[in-house]
């Protein structure tokens, strides 16, 4: 269902979610930048209601500034600013775009722009386009000044606050979807030199397939230069042997491995250095070479072979200064891996040029590579891994398992050629326990020799030798505290077994190691691709509910069920009370639940990692001695015992924090959170978060619609009284006037609702007055609720107070502020009261308590249920039984009464829940200060 | 008759009176059982209904999706339409969405009209003339 319109003035709330629903599908729906950020500049100016918009890159170093895409009224404009470059410098200079502006990456805000420009704008194009106003907001990336947004005006009036929160959050998202489409497009680069690469190896010779290899490189990452260095017979030196965009002279260079500028080859990632020109040599090896070829940034990243050893590096080169993103360099990392395989089947298949055997293997290999890409389901490519595999090493027969990282277990998926297995195994148990375990293929030639005793598990009696290849993602991006780095991967074992003793040569592990290689990327991918789909279909589900508490419990399902953690807790922030609690959580047992819920409430100043999320807004997989980690909670719950990846949860469109999202598994059968499983998480979490959001933004249209009625009422009631002047009964007139003014007190508390919704802060009072609490305010608020007292049929008279409390209770308080409280607790009972006229009841008693006085308000209505005491005070909750009887309602009134109750250093509290159900107003004698406070100077 | 269907008595008494003021007999209620009720007992009686759409969904509605009684008036409306399909009604709420609107712009000897556009003395001219059309 469409979200509803609310607002008839300026942007409309459905357009702007709308504008930013288009804004997070630009990276997958449009293939060409210039298009894609021309549409970005079309939703701004929807957006922001702009004259125009533009998007602009700058580049400090070179001092220029580029017109990316702009959308204006006019063609001609679009025409005049696309694609230009300009010189960034001083008016003086004659630049109409100031360096030392643009320079400080902070928001611009410029007005006449037609007389001087003001540093923004050439006032000529500023007259010609009827460019008045501009407001710019940076763009980063990596935390790097990038561009601007631009936001121009036609009038020149100042923008309003309003305007520049907007632009910030659209800029915000603008830099994320630029960053989404550089990745998506990345991607699939990636995937097409990937193919392109495979698909050359069988078909072209050796060195020609070398020389491709820095090309793809080149196409991948769009950069001009690359090299391929490999490592010579000795180990100890690193030679060319392939180049792309590199002159001969630089081709004869060698670099010696144990140098200090290549440490970083000993580790799997890719590295970049911003500056190769730089002296320090353990930053950069031969940095004259790199200055004379003009290289500036360099992404260099190890080349690893089948059996985990170095064979060589990788090197891309750029002319200007560019800093490689994260994604990149996984990328790359990606590809050298990728590349490195493919030399070292190019190298076997050179060598066995007169062995038949293994390059049919080899050819065999990379057909059953394209077979893999077509299985459907892990337990099909599994079976397809063991067929092949027995085939390839002609290997009578075999069986193939799936690690189970819940139980250790590795659950016998297909066998080929002999009896049933049904008897799980365990990791680190038996050869193919400890295949897996410690990740490498281990060869049996004699089962039943001494060696393999109290090892080997038989499970066929005849067996004489056998080989356990264990599948694995060998570099798989794993998050260790903030950082990325890469880990294996445990997915199954392969067996292949003989009744002949030496049945298996090392050139069958090496063919099974690669068959085992790419069945585990295949199955991970599987993985990935199935989570995708279930998490597609689970956010259609969540889409269909408006309840948060339904929608959260979907949400632990699919991070449990179909995410694979095991532990889940899901904490929310309290901005009033500035502290974050857990509200939901996974993995606890259940009569443990509301302990932990106690322990786990820190403030959010406090130094808890949860708090610390909410402040940092970074994923972080923290390690097990973290002294962020609430020791109680840790020891009594047995926290040590897990891995676990923390996000935040961030409202996309403020980039506020709402909460947290902690999700786990056991250490004891797996060692790593796995980065992409993160990723699949936190983009389900920011769907789910808006999902919340949207829940609650249901509020406004429902507030808006709360506003029609009164004004109708007033604006009906007026209506009446200038038609009746005349000749109207005095009572009746009185009755309207009555009408009128209580209409007019719900407006005033439906504003206060508003301004509470929007998140805007009332400015605080600066004038309070000595008040009689009852006299001014509560019979006050009595008098003005009678027509609804009336509306109901009940006696004013059953609503009672005792006469001596009139005087007692005497106050400096800001009297509008405890008129609303005193309205939405009386308006409560009067909503809520049963339908009886003779059941109907109000009490309203004082009393001094300890520094201040008590207020409470009794009423004898439907009550509030048990269940529901904690959550009135929710933001947006209504319970049930409230819904059911008023349709509308915001669920906020509560809310802001103890707000406003707590900013004035009191409080408002359920004391009893049913018949009578009681509230205590808590009023201290000396109330909080406000700045500026007249009563304090 | 006209009968007059909306929870909030205190807004609908002005239009109840101004309806009336034409020499309309008005049966108001406030509650879409006893109004189902009511018509279910007397609709041969009904030259009218006018109706508003944000109500609570009592044990009527209680098991359609209403969204919360933000659109028990549209099912009433319907059920209306089943055992009367020619009954004059007329819409007249604060809701101003336009899929409501839209829901119902096709509809037969059926008048939306938002409450905000109309003084109470518009409506009932507006009853007048409709009533006078069939």
């Amino acid at each position: 269902m469409k979200t509803r319109r609310v607002m008839r003035d300026g942007v409309l709330e459905l357009d702007l979610i709308e504008v930013f629903d288009s804004l997070s599908q630009i990276p997958l729906t449009y293939g060409e930048k210039e298009l894609a950020l021309k549409r970005i500049t079309e939703l701004g100016r929807q957006a922001l209601s702009s004259h125009a918009c533009t998007l602009i890159f700058v580049d400090l170093e070179s001092r220029t500034l580029t017109q990316a895409a702009c959308s204006g009224f006019d063609q001609n404009f679009e025409e005049h600013m696309g694609g230009k470059t300009i010189r960034l410098g001083e008016p003086r200079d004659g630049a109409s775009v100031s360096f030392d502006i643009i320079r400080e990456g902070k928001l611009i805000e410029k007005y006449d722009l037609q007389s001087g420009g003001s540093g923004l704008a050439n006032p000529r194009t500023a007259r010609r386009y009827d460019l008045r106003a501009g407001l710019c907001c940076p763009l980063k990336s990596n935390g790097r000044l990038v561009g601007y947004f631009n936001h121009f005006s036609s009038k020149s009036e100042p923008f309003s606050d309003h305007e520049r929160r907007l632009l910030e959050i659209f800029a915000r998202q603008a830099e994320l979807v630029i960053d989404r489409f550089e990745h998506h497009q990345t991607r699939e680069r990636s995937s097409r030199v990937f193919k392109e690469l495979s698909q050359s190896l069988l078909s072209v010779p050796e060195q020609e397939f070398l020389e491709q290899v820095p090309v793809k490189a080149c196409e991948l990452l769009c950069v001009p230069v690359c090299v391929v260095w490999k490592l010579d017979a000795t180990g100890r030196q690193l030679r060319i042997v392939a180049t792309n965009g590199v002159d001969a002279e630089y081709q004869g260079t060698k670099l010696d491995v144990n140098e200090p500028s290549l440490q970083h080859l000993s580790s799997r990632g890719a590295r970049s250095l911003l500056d190769v020109n730089e002296p320090c040599p353990t930053h950069y090896a031969h940095p004259q070479m790199a200055k004379k070829r003009g290289w500036v940034s360099l992404l260099t990243a190890p080349m690893f072979g089948d059996d985990n050893r170095l064979i060589g590096m990788l090197d891309v080169y750029t002319h200007e200064k560019r800093y490689f993103k994260e994604w990149e360099k996984e990328h790359f990392e990606a590809f050298a891996n990728n590349a490195a395989t493919s030399i070292q089947k190019a190298e076997l298949l050179r060598q066995s040029e007169e062995n038949l055997n293994i390059n049919l293997r080899l050819e065999k290999l990379n057909k059953i590579t394209q077979e893999m890409t077509e299985a459907q389901s892990v337990g099909e490519l599994l079976q397809l891994t063991l067929r092949r595999g027995l085939e390839l090493v002609e290997a009578e027969r075999g069986w193939v398992s799936r690690f189970d990282p819940t139980t250790g277990e590795l659950n016998i998926v297909a066998h080929y050629g002999g009896a049933p297995l049904t008897r799980p195994l365990r990791l680190g148990k038996g050869i193919t326990g400890r295949a897996l375990y410690e990740e490498v293929p281990i060869k049996a030639d004699d089962v039943r020799s001494p060696q393999w005793q109290g090892v080997y598990e038989e499970f066929w009696p005849d067996t004489s030798s056998e080989l356990a290849i264990p599948i694995l993602v060998s570099s798989a991006q794993i998050r260790v505290g903030r950082e990325l780095t890469s880990g294996t991967k445990p997915i199954g074992v392969l067996n292949v077994e003989s009744t002949k003793p030496c049945a298996f040569s090392t050139a069958d592990i090496a063919t099974l190691s690669s068959l085992a290689r790419q069945a585990a990327i295949t199955i991970d991918k599987l993985e990935v691709d199935r989570k995708f789909a279930d998490l597609r279909h689970i956010e259609r589900e969540i889409a269909g509910k408006r309840d948060w508490d339904e929608t959260i419990q979907i949400v632990l399902r699919a991070i449990t069920n179909t995410l694979g953690y095991e532990y889940v807790n899901i904490s929310l922030v309290d901005e009033e009370l500035r502290r974050i609690r857990t509200r939901y959580v996974v993995g606890v047992p259940r009569k443990e639940v509301e302990w932990f819920k106690r322990m786990a409430d820190h403030a959010l100043d406090s130094d808890d990692i949860q708090a610390h999320i909410v402040r940092s807004k970074e994923v972080e997989v923290p390690g097990v001695e973290d002294l962020r980690f609430d020791p109680k909670v840790y020891k009594r719950f047995g926290h040590e015992r897990l891995i676990r990846v923390f996000l935040p949860m961030i409202v996309a469109s403020d980039n506020r924090v709402i909460g947290t999202v902690e999700a786990g598994y056991k250490r004891s059968f797996r060692k790593h959170i796995y980065e992409r499983d993160v990723q699949i998480l936190r983009g389900f979490m920011s769907y789910a978060v808006r999902a919340l959001e949207q829940s609650k933004r249901g509020l406004l249209p429902k507030i808006t619609h709360e506003f029609t009625a009164p004004i109708v009422g007033i604006r009906n009631n007026a209506s009446y009284l200038r038609q009746h002047f005349e000749r109207i009964d005095p009572t009746r007139g009185e009755l309207k006037l009555d009408d009128i003014l209580t209409d007019c007190e719900i407006l005033l508390q439906k504003v206060g609702e508003l301004e509470h919704l929007l998140g805007r802060s009332v400015a605080p009072v600066l004038r309070r007055d000595l008040t009689l609490v009852y006299r001014d305010i509560i019979i006050k608020t009595v008098n003005q609720l009678k027509p609804l007292v009336a509306e109901r049929g009940f006696d004013m008279s059953m609503i009672k107070y005792q006469p001596w409390d009139m005087q007692r209770i005497k106050l400096y308080v800001d009297k509008a502020k405890l008129n609303s409280v005193v309205y939405n607790l009386l308006i409560n009972s009067i909503k809520y009261a049963e339908d009886k006229p003779e059941d109907f009841r109000i009490n309203i008693s004082g009393g001094a308590a300890g520094d201040g006085y008590v207020v409470r308000f009794q009423d004898w209505g439907i009550g509030i249920n048990k269940q529901y005491e904690e959550r009135i005070f929710e933001d947006g909750f209504r319970a049930p039984e409230a819904v059911s009887r008023f349709v509308t309602g915001s669920g906020l009134g509560l809310t802001i009464a103890r707000k406003a109750m707590r900013e004035m250093g009191g409080d408002l509290r359920l004391a009893r829940n049913y018949k009578p159900t009681e509230f205590d107003l808590f009023l201290p004698k000396n109330l909080k200060e406000a700045p500026g406070d007249p009563l304090h100077r | 008759m006209i009968l007059f269907i909306d929870d909030e008595k205190r807004y609908s008494t002005i239009y109840v009176e101004a309806i009336e003021d034409e020499g309309h007999v008005v049966e108001f209620q406030k509650d879409v059982d006893e109004a189902w009720g009511f018509f279910d007992a007397n609709a041969d009686d009904i030259d009218l209904i006018v109706l508003d759409i944000m109500m609570s969904p009592g044990s009527t509605f209680g098991d359609e999706d209403t969204e919360g009684g933000l659109r028990t008036g549209l099912f009433f409306y319907e059920r209306v339409r089943e055992k009367a399909p020619d009954l004059p009604v007329v819409i007249l709420t604060n809701a101003s969405d336009e899929e409501l609107i839209d829901r119902f712009r096709g509809e037969v000897r059926c008048w939306f009209r938002q409450k905000k556009n109309y003084l109470p003395f518009e409506i009932a001219r507006e009853v007048r003339r409709i009533l006078a059309l069939t």
